[in-house]
């Protein structure tokens, strides 16, 4: 779905945000990437949809360079994206609306519109909330229609860009079983994040520092890094940090935690 | 304020199911503005009455009720004292019933205080019909529609419209903010009731800049959003909201506009 081969991005002024990024990601492939603030994460997020242009190297999104795409609403369309502050990404004044506003801006027909709002809203359990006022909705809600939002245009991939970083953990829990449904379903995710318990979702992780490409690990295997972890400012989950503290290393649930301690115990 | 957090509603849209409700929004305006050049041509009192019995005629039909709309007329008490003052000690005239100093009260100035207080009492009630039955995203669609004959001489009216939409779906989150700030603020010791004039504006300052400030950077960060999301201004948009014209819009306004000519004819007449 997405390749990028020595992508190079300096912000004006001089900070270099992307150095030398190489990475695929397969269609169908849910990718997490961590990292401290200013590590590089967001900006990679904004290649993968053309909202950010590479100074150097190269970018493929569904097999075609960024540069050959006619013009930038194909590119927005075929990668979804989801921020991270809710109330700063709602343009509707109600939900349907704002399902509605990538829609409208492709041309879609009124009646095909309506059809992929029904679906769209369904895939996110907000059916039968076409009429309430966005600011009604919990920040959890918020999330899930800004889900919607993207999905309404039929992408072939999503991205978040730490979009549960602002929700309490209901919310947090309500956004990422609407991604597994969607994973499920086929839909490529790219989700940054600083959540671990959500890295866990994952097929893949990558770690970021610098602008840099550190580590490219799967989920299970990302934390037994736990040097080079810290090292980049990443914080293991509460689980795993309690488990190497009682010699259980490599724990990623509870029930993990149990079993390894369960099993030095017999 | 006139902003409810829970609905899409602002100032004074008053939601119940009618046949003014149920007209497009367009129609209503062009009506209203129709109605309310007529309203400027009225000099006679008996043609107020046949106009204010049209016009709460038109409130029972859009199920407003009249006390609603005249209460509308409250915060204009001021202007509406001081106008009718003005007319009524100033116009000269004839018949002279009162005379101090510079002061002089005619009977021409009591019926020119008079037509112009039923005027604009009027304006200010029967205004509402149009805010009362319509919401502000309906009024934003029908301004674009209206308007869209002047983007061929380069008029940014998609983007006007845009504009309206989007500061209507931000003033509850801003509400909300200053609400917070407001808080932020007292629970540091901030004071926006008493002390000096000075202190309170300093207060007032405190709340204005980080408002301002985090409203910049929303702006900034939906701008972002908006372009993710394939916008690239009105060209080729389909707006999923549809304004329809029915017969029944041709007819309304076909009524108002029969109307607004015999107050136009009642101009002329003895």
């Amino acid at each position: 779905m997405f390749k990028l081969a020595e992508v190079c991005y300096e912000y004006p002024g001089g900070r270099l945000a992307l150095d030398k990024v190489s990475l695929q990601v397969a269609h169908g492939e849910w990718l997490a990437v961590l990292g401290a603030n200013g590590s590089g994460k967001s900006t990679l997020a904004r290649h993968l949809n053309g909202l950010l242009r590479a100074k150097s190297g190269q970018v493929w999104v569904g097999g075609r360079l960024v540069e050959e795409y006619s013009n930038t609403q194909e590119l927005h369309r075929l990668v979804g994206i989801v921020f991270q502050n809710p109330d700063n990404q709602i343009v509707g004044n109600s939900v349907e609306e704002d399902v509605a506003f990538g829609l409208e801006n492709l041309g879609v027909p009124r009646a095909e519109m309506r059809r992929r709002i029904g679906q769209a809203l369904e895939l996110v359990g907000l059916a039968g909330r076409e009429k309430v006022d966005p600011a009604a909705l919990s920040g959890g809600q918020k999330q899930r229609l800004a889900i919607a939002g993207a999905l309404a245009m039929q992408p072939a991939a999503l991205l978040l860009d730490e979009a549960t970083s602002m929700l309490d953990p209901v919310g947090c829990a309500e956004v990422l079983q609407v991604l597994q449904g969607l994973h499920a379903q086929g839909l490529t995710i790219v989700m940054i994040t600083h959540n671990m318990s959500e890295v866990l979702a994952a097929d893949r992780a990558l770690v970021m520092a610098g602008g840099r490409l550190r580590l490219e690990a799967s989920p299970q295997e990302l934390f037994t890094h736990t040097e080079d972890l810290a090292r980049w400012h990443i914080e293991l989950p509460a689980v795993t940090q309690l488990g190497n503290l009682l010699g259980a290393p490599g724990c990623l649930s509870l029930e993990q935690l149990l079993d390894c301690l369960d099993k030095e115990a017999v | 304020m006139g902003a409810k957090k829970n609905g899409i509603r602002f100032g004074s849209y008053y939601p119940v199911d009618s046949l003014v409700h149920r007209l497009d929004p367009r129609a209503k305006i062009l009506a209203m503005l129709f109605f309310m050049i007529g309203i400027f041509m009225v000099n006679k009192f008996w043609v107020f009455a046949c106009a204010y019995l049209f016009g709460f005629a038109m409130l029972a039909l859009a199920r407003i009720p009249a006390g609603k709309a005249l209460r509308s007329v409250r915060g204009l008490v001021v202007l509406l004292v001081f106008t009718s003052a003005i007319n009524m000690f100033f116009t000269p005239g004839e018949q002279l019933l009162w005379e101090y100093g510079p002061l002089h009260l005619t009977m021409e100035g009591l019926e020119r205080s008079g037509l112009m207080l039923l005027r604009l009492v009027a304006l200010v009630s029967f205004s509402g019909l149009l805010t009362f039955t319509t919401t502000p995203i309906e009024l934003a669609d029908a301004l674009e529609s209206l308007l869209k004959p002047l983007q061929r001489f380069g008029a940014p009216v998609h983007e006007f419209a845009m504009m309206m939409t989007i500061a209507l779906r931000f003033i509850p989150v801003l509400l909300e903010e200053a609400d917070k700030i407001v808080k932020a603020q007292r629970s540091r010791g901030g004071d926006f009731s008493s002390g000096s004039l000075k202190r309170r504006l300093n207060s007032i300052i405190a709340v204005i800049v980080p408002l301002l400030y985090n409203a910049l950077k929303r702006a900034d960060d939906l701008a972002i959003a908006m372009e993710a999301r394939a916008y690239t201004g009105g060209e080729g948009r389909v707006s999923l909201r549809e304004l329809v014209w029915r017969g029944s819009d041709t007819l309304a306004l076909a009524v108002v506009l029969v109307f607004v000519a015999l107050l136009f004819v009642s101009h002329w007449l003895d």
